[in-house]
C-alpha cells in the first residue's frame, strides 16, 4: 500500500504472499496468478481497501459527481516497486506503471460513491484482442497498411470502462399511419391502390440493465456497437479484478445518462410497437407519449480494449468488447490505394473486351 | 427386200414413238431445268436451287463466298432459291412447302427466294431465326435488296438479302453489342464493371458495427399490450400513364405462320 502524500489518494499493488511478484489478472485462468511461482489467488484473498477507505475530499467528490465539465486534471503518484512517477488523470481508479509495467490500483478513487457495485472481468486477453482486431481490419483492402502493423496493435489497452446499468418501466402510447399498396392494369396505366389505416398502440415494458457508459472520453455510439454484455458473469466488485489493466471512474453527469438511457428506452419501445403491425408497405410514427417509472441504476465496470492510431492528422479509436470479442471502430480508406485498384480494373477490363471483339 | 425394209423402218418408227412417249411422261416444266446443289461451308449447309437460271456458276461462287464469314459462327441450311413457277401458290407457301421437304429434320433453315412467277422477292425463317430476325429486320433485308432486283441484278439480290440477315444470326447478343450498337459500348461496359467494384469495396469497408439496439433489453415476458387498434382512414390512387405500353413495345414484332406441313414458319416478301 502507499499513501500518495500529494493528493492523499490511497494506492494498493498485489503482490504474490509466496514471492512477492506483482500478480496480475490471468484472463484464461479467471483469477490473480503469479507469473513467477504460479500461485493463484482470488479477490477475496486481499483486503478491499475500497470498503474501508473514506471517502477522499467530499468537496472535490460531489463536484465530480455533478460536474458536466470533463475532468482535465491530471494527478502524480509514486510507484511502490521502482519509484517512478506515474502521470495519470485525476479519474484513474487502475493503470500500470510505465516503467516497471508495475500494475497499480489508486483504491481511493473506487471509494464511497464512486465505488462500483459490480464488474465483469476481462474473458479476451491482449492476443485475443490483437487477433481479433486483425480480423475486422482484414476484410477491407482499402485500410492503410499502418492499422495492420503489429507495433501498431501492440499498443491495444485493456480498459475497465464506468458503465451505469439502468432498468426503467416505461408506459407507452404510440399512434402511426399504415399503407397498404396494390397494383391494378387500367389500359395501358399502372393504377396503384393506397389504403390508409390509423394504428394505435398501447403497452407496458420493463427494461432491464440498459447499459449507458459513464465515461466522457469514451464515444457512446462506439460502446453501444460493442454491446452486448453477459451480465450473468458480473462479480462483486473488487479492485484486484483491475490488476494489470486501467480503470477509470465515472466522470459524465449522472443525469445527461439517466437521460441516455430514456432515450434508448424510448426507442426500443418505439420499434416494439412498429413490429407489432404487418402487412403494411410504410408505417410512420405520428405521435407518440411515454411515461417512465421506477428508474434505477447499478454502477457497473465493464471490460473493454481500446487502441487508438493517429493517421493523417486524425485519430481513430478502436473498442473490442473484452467479454465477448466484438469489435467497433471505423476504418479509414487508403484514397491511393482505391484510385489504384479502380484504374487497374477499367484498364483491365477494357483490355479484355478489346481482344474479345477481334477474336469476335 | 421390201417387207425387209418396211420391218426396219416400222421398228425405228416405233422405237422413235417409244421413245417420245417416255420424255413426254415426264412433263417439262421450269422447276426441272436450272441447277441444284449443296456445300458445306463452316458450320452451316449452303444449299443453292437456281431453278430459274437465273445465276452463272460464277455468281454462285461469289454468293458462297460471301456468306463463308457468316457460316462460321451460325448453324443454320440456308437455301438460295430462285423458280419460275410455283403452280399457283404464294411465294410464302411455296418456299414453306420447298422447305418443308427439303429439310424434313431440322428446324434451323432460312431461305432467300426470288420468285420469278409471282414476281416476288422473299425470305422464309425457320427455328431460332424467326425469333432472332424480326418483321422490322426481315424489312431491312428486303429493302437494300429491292434496288438490286428492280435492275435485274439477282446475285446482288441474293448477296443483300442473305447478308444482312446472317449478319444478325451470326451474332450473340453480347458481341452485337461491342460491335455496332453503341460507339462506346467499351467504355460503358468498363465503367460499369469499374462502379460495381467501387461499390463491393466501399460497401465491405464500410460496414462497421451498428449500435445494439435497445429492443433487446425488454425480454417479451416483460412487454405487455394492453390496446392495439388499427381503424381504416381513406383510399387514394396514383396513375402511372403508359406503363404497359412503354413494356410491349420493346423488341420487334415477326410475322409467324403455320405451313401446310403443321411446322413454324416466319418472313415477309416484296414485289417487284
Amino acid at each position: 500500500m502507499l499513501c500518495n502524500c500529494t493528493t492523499g489518494d490511497i494506492m494498493q499493488n498485489y503482490n504474490c504472499k509466496n514471492c512477492g511478484a506483482v500478480l496480475y489478472w490471468d484472463v484464461d485462468e479467471g483469477c490473480l496468478k503469479c507469473e513467477f511461482c504460479g500461485m493463484k489467488y482470488q479477490p477475496s484473498d486481499f483486503e478491499d481497501y475500497t470498503d474501508t477507505t473514506e471517502e477522499v475530499k467530499n468537496e472535490e467528490v460531489e463536484q465530480q459527481y455533478t460536474n458536466t465539465e470533463p475532468q482535465e486534471d491530471m494527478a502524480v503518484y509514486e510507484c511502490k516497486n521502482c519509484g517512478g512517477e506515474i502521470v495519470t488523470l485525476k479519474t484513474t481508479m487502475a493503470t500500470i506503471c510505465p516503467y516497471c509495467g508495475e500494475a497499480v490500483s489508486i483504491t481511493s478513487k473506487s471509494a464511497g460513491v464512486f465505488r462500483p457495485e459490480l464488474c465483469i472481468p476481462f474473458k479476451k486477453d491482449k492476443a485475443d484482442a490483437m487477433r481479433l482486431y486483425k480480423k475486422y481490419v482484414k476484410r477491407s483492402f482499402l485500410t492503410p497498411k499502418k492499422f495492420k502493423l503489429e507495433n501498431t496493435l501492440e499498443k491495444c489497452q485493456g480498459l475497465f470502462a464506468p458503465f451505469y446499468l439502468h432498468t426503467i418501466d416505461d408506459r407507452a402510447k404510440h399512434r402511426f399511419e399504415g399503407e397498404k399498396t396494390g397494383y391494378k392494369r387500367r389500359g395501358d396505366d399502372r393504377v396503384t391502390t393506397h389504403r390508409v389505416f390509423e394504428l394505435i398502440l398501447e403497452a407496458d415494458g420493463k427494461f432491464e440493465r440498459v447499459p449507458t457508459d459513464g465515461s466522457v472520453r469514451i464515444d457512446d455510439a462506439m460502446m453501444e456497437a460493442i454491446e452486448p454484455f453477459d451480465y450473468s458473469e458480473c462479480k462483486a466488485y473488487n479492485p484486484a479484478y483491475m490488476a494489470g489493466f486501467a480503470a477509470e471512474q465515472t466522470d459524465d453527469d449522472k443525469k445527461s445518462l439517466d437521460a441516455r438511457a430514456v432515450a434508448r428506452v424510448e426507442d426500443g419501445m418505439r420499434t416494439k410497437a412498429q413490429q407489432a403491425f404487418s402487412g403494411y408497405s410504410t408505417v410512420t410514427l405520428k405521435n407518440e407519449i411515454n411515461a417512465i417509472d421506477n428508474h434505477t441504476s447499478e454502477y457497473v465496470m465493464m471490460p473493454v480494449w481500446l487502441l487508438n492510431i493517429n493517421h493523417n492528422g486524425k485519430k481513430y479509436t478502436y473498442a473490442i468488447n473484452g467479454q465477448s470479442g466484438k469489435v467497433t471502430g471505423k476504418l479509414p480508406i487508403d484514397k491511393v490505394k482505391l484510385a489504384s485498384i479502380l484504374a487497374g480494373t477499367f484498364v483491365g477490363v477494357d483490355l479484355i473486351l478489346s481482344l474479345i471483339t477481334a477474336l469476335l | 427386200m421390201k417387207k425387209q425394209l418396211l420391218a426396219g423402218i416400222s421398228a425405228v418408227a416405233l422405237l422413235f414413238v417409244l421413245l417420245l412417249s417416255a420424255v413426254s411422261a415426264f412433263p417439262v416444266t421450269a422447276e426441272a431445268k436450272g441447277k441444284t446443289y449443296q456445300q458445306e461451308v463452316g458450320k452451316s449447309t449452303v444449299y443453292i436451287h437456281d431453278l430459274a437460271d437465273l445465276l452463272t456458276d460464277a455468281e454462285e461462287k461469289e454468293i458462297l463466298n460471301s456468306v463463308n464469314k457468316y457460316c462460321e459462327k451460325a448453324q443454320y441450311n440456308i437455301l438460295f432459291l430462285t423458280t419460275n413457277y410455283t403452280s399457283g401458290k404464294s411465294t410464302m407457301v411455296y418456299s414453306d412447302d420447298y422447305m418443308d421437304k427439303l429439310f424434313p429434320d431440322t428446324d434451323e433453315n432460312i431461305a432467300f427466294v426470288i420468285d420469278m412467277d409471282n414476281r416476288e422477292i422473299y425470305i422464309n425463317t425457320m427455328g431460332s431465326a424467326v425469333d432472332i430476325l424480326s418483321d422490322k429486320d426481315i424489312d431491312k433485308a428486303l429493302d437494300r435488296a429491292f434496288s438490286k432486283i428492280t435492275v435485274g441484278n439477282y446475285r446482288a439480290t441474293m448477296q443483300e438479302m442473305s447478308d444482312y440477315c446472317l449478319d444478325k444470326l451470326s451474332q450473340t447478343f453480347f458481341s452485337k453489342f461491342l460491335k455496332g450498337t453503341y460507339k462506346f459500348s467499351h467504355i460503358i461496359i468498363s465503367g460499369a464493371i469499374t462502379a460495381v467494384a467501387a461499390v463491393v469495396l466501399l460497401a465491405r469497408h464500410s460496414k462497421a458495427n451498428k449500435p445494439h439496439p435497445a429492443v433487446n433489453y425488454v425480454p417479451q415476458e416483460n412487454y405487455n399490450v394492453k390496446n392495439k387498434e388499427e381503424n381504416y382512414v381513406r383510399t387514394y390512387e396514383t396513375v402511372q400513364r403508359g406503363y404497359y405500353s412503354k413494356k410491349s413495345s420493346s423488341g420487334g414484332s415477326s410475322s409467324r405462320h403455320t405451313s401446310s406441313s403443321g411446322r413454324s414458319h416466319s418472313g415477309g416478301g416484296r414485289r417487284f
